[in-house]
């Protein structure tokens, strides 16, 4: 799928247990929902139930942390296979993952471990890419992680190294406008230029989230809310990329699904403003039983 | 023909996110900040730590002191084999059972506790579907139905650390021959049900389990068709059956 047929799917936000009951109050400040698939995928019972209900109502994407596209394991038989059957049971639009290794020797660490930047790696990871993509039947969007250590052996800078992954594996690209703040921070490069330098018509989601500054690093923690400077830099992207599918992520501290959307629609405003600015907006594609889609 | 180097800096990193190199060596060999790296070893190590003082949380209290070192020593000896975060937990019982001999503070009741801790979870995320009644013909099993042999009653002790709100005092006695003890997943509520089944409960399992009419069942009993429809009504509106008693 090329990044044009991406579908805007509006403004999102992960779905997440603790909101299991209260998802539906809020349902019209919401247009769709990423379905961390570890959540789901070896689960049965509410998790599983909640996440076909959240399906019936809102187009959904897929989004994971265990995939290990940067490996050199061979892909996980298991994991891929349960993540094409369950794209399939939700209907989701694409699924993603990050740009990074999560196992290796059949142990996962369930941490995003970065992988080296250099012209070998490339092409090692966008043959994995591709290999996913077609053994899980639906597109895929490699996410920038965010990294706290800079390898000796880096032949490439970051942006260059994503950017010939995505154009090799011939993918879409997930940016994380918080990582780019993040890793901006820690590593000392100019985040606008690092936006300037990636392929944006390949971007087809972007994620938001907040994050914890500590005395030498600041930790992408999906804890706390967005900061302006990153909101600042979201606006900067859309006004280059045109409308694409957001999602707030917040995974620790979970707050009340009420501030979730409250965040949520900030988020909304700022996209929305360069869009009608730059008469770039579109409608955003809704489910079809979503009563919003007949108005 | 030697590895890339991407994959031999990858190998380092496995060791030190394993503790098989030490942060600082590793980071020497990488050329990276050490306090930097010294994040992800801290990470992946308290991702397993941090599962195990959620799933064994009545363990974790009754094994006090001990518990700190027994999660550090459970990351270094089990290394985490599956992409689920809380399936990382999953060899706990059994890694427990093997400290019994050399940790003061473990004995073999808290490897039954730890067993049962795990099956709680397991059976939470069992992937079978618990049907309604109006989906079954006849009566049958639910399908996230356990049956442990436990060398303890765990239930009854956990029942009372429940009602109590603290630990029960006294840790119960071995019994000879192990203990049934039946854990499922109710179908609306999704809530854990877990029992030390009785006769009747054990009863209504066999029939359903064996595909036993009503007669029949009460004729092998020497009991009432009343009896053993009482029986089977209280194993539904438990939510271990799934059916109507009529349907047999």
């Amino acid at each position: 799928m090329a990044a044009t047929e991406c579908p805007f799917l509006g403004y999102g936000v992960g779905l997440r247990r603790d909101h299991f009951d209260s998802l539906w109050d809020h349902a019209d400040s919401v247009d769709f929902f990423e379905v961390l698939c570890e959540n789901v995928m070896g689960f049965g019972g509410r998790p599983r139930e909640v996440a076909r209900q959240v399906a019936s109502r809102f187009p959904t994407v897929l989004h994971g942390v265990a995939l290990s596209i940067g490996s050199f394991d061979p892909l996980n038989d298991d994991y891929v296979t349960r993540l094409g059957a369950l794209g399939r049971e939700l209907g989701a639009h694409w699924f993603s993952d990050h740009l990074c290794f999560s196992s290796a020797h059949g142990v996962d660490y369930h941490d995003l471990i970065p992988v080296p930047f250099t012209d070998e790696a490339v092409k090692h990871v966008a043959g994995r890419i591709r290999e996913a993509t077609e053994r899980v039947e639906l597109p895929f969007a490699l996410e920038n992680p965010s990294y706290y250590i800079e390898y000796e052996i880096n032949a490439l800078d970051e942006a260059s190294f994503l950017t010939q992954i995505v154009e090799e594996a011939d993918c879409q690209l997930l940016l994380d406008v918080n990582n780019v703040f993040v890793n901006a921070s820690n590593h000392g490069y100019d985040p606008y230029a690092f936006i300037d330098a990636l392929p944006h018509e390949r971007v087809c989601q972007i994620h938001m989230a907040g994050h914890d500054v500590q005395p030498n690093v600041i930790i992408d923690t999906h804890g706390a809310p967005v900061v302006d400077e990153v909101l600042d830099l979201y606006r900067y992207t859309i006004e280059r990329t045109g409308p694409v599918s957001t999602l707030l992520e917040w995974d620790h501290n979970i707050p009340d699904m009420a501030v979730l959307v409250d965040e949520l629609a900030r988020i909304r405003a700022a996209g929305e403003a360069v869009t009608q600015a730059k008469g770039t907006a579109v409608p955003i594609v809704r489910h079809t039983s979503d009563p919003r889609s007949a108005r | 023909m030697s590895e890339p180097g991407f994959v031999q800096a990858m190998k380092t990193m496995h060791a030190v996110l394993r503790g098989d190199v030490s942060v600082t060596d590793g980071a020497q060999a990488l050329g990276v900040a050490e306090d930097r790296l010294g994040i992800y070893s801290d990470f992946v190590r308290g991702h397993v730590t941090g599962i195990l003082d959620k799933m064994y949380p009545r363990v974790r209290e009754l094994t006090g002191a001990a518990w700190p070192e027994l999660k550090q020593a459970y990351f270094r000896a089990v290394p985490s084999a599956h992409w689920e975060l809380n399936a990382c937990a999953s060899g706990f019982p059994e890694f427990l059972d093997a400290q019994v001999a050399t940790v003061d503070d473990v004995e073999p009741f808290h490897v039954a506790l730890a067993q049962f801790e795990w099956e709680e979870f397991a059976v939470y995320m069992a992937e079978a579907d618990v049907p309604t009644a109006a989906e079954v013909s006849g009566l049958t099993l639910n399908p996230t139905l356990s049956l442990l042999s436990l060398p303890y009653p765990v239930v009854p002790f956990v029942m009372a650390w429940d009602e109590q709100g603290a630990p029960p005092a006294d840790i119960p006695e071995r019994v000879e021959g192990g203990v049934v003890t039946i854990l499922f997943r109710r179908g609306e509520s999704h809530r854990i049900a877990f029992y030390q089944p009785g006769a009747d409960m054990l009863f209504a399992i066999r029939v359903v389990y064996e595909g036993i009419s009503v007669a029949d069942a009460a004729q092998r009993t020497n009991e009432t068709e009343d009896r053993v429809v009482s029986a089977l009504n209280q194993a539904i509106t438990s939510g271990l059956l799934i059916g109507s008693a009529t349907g047999l």
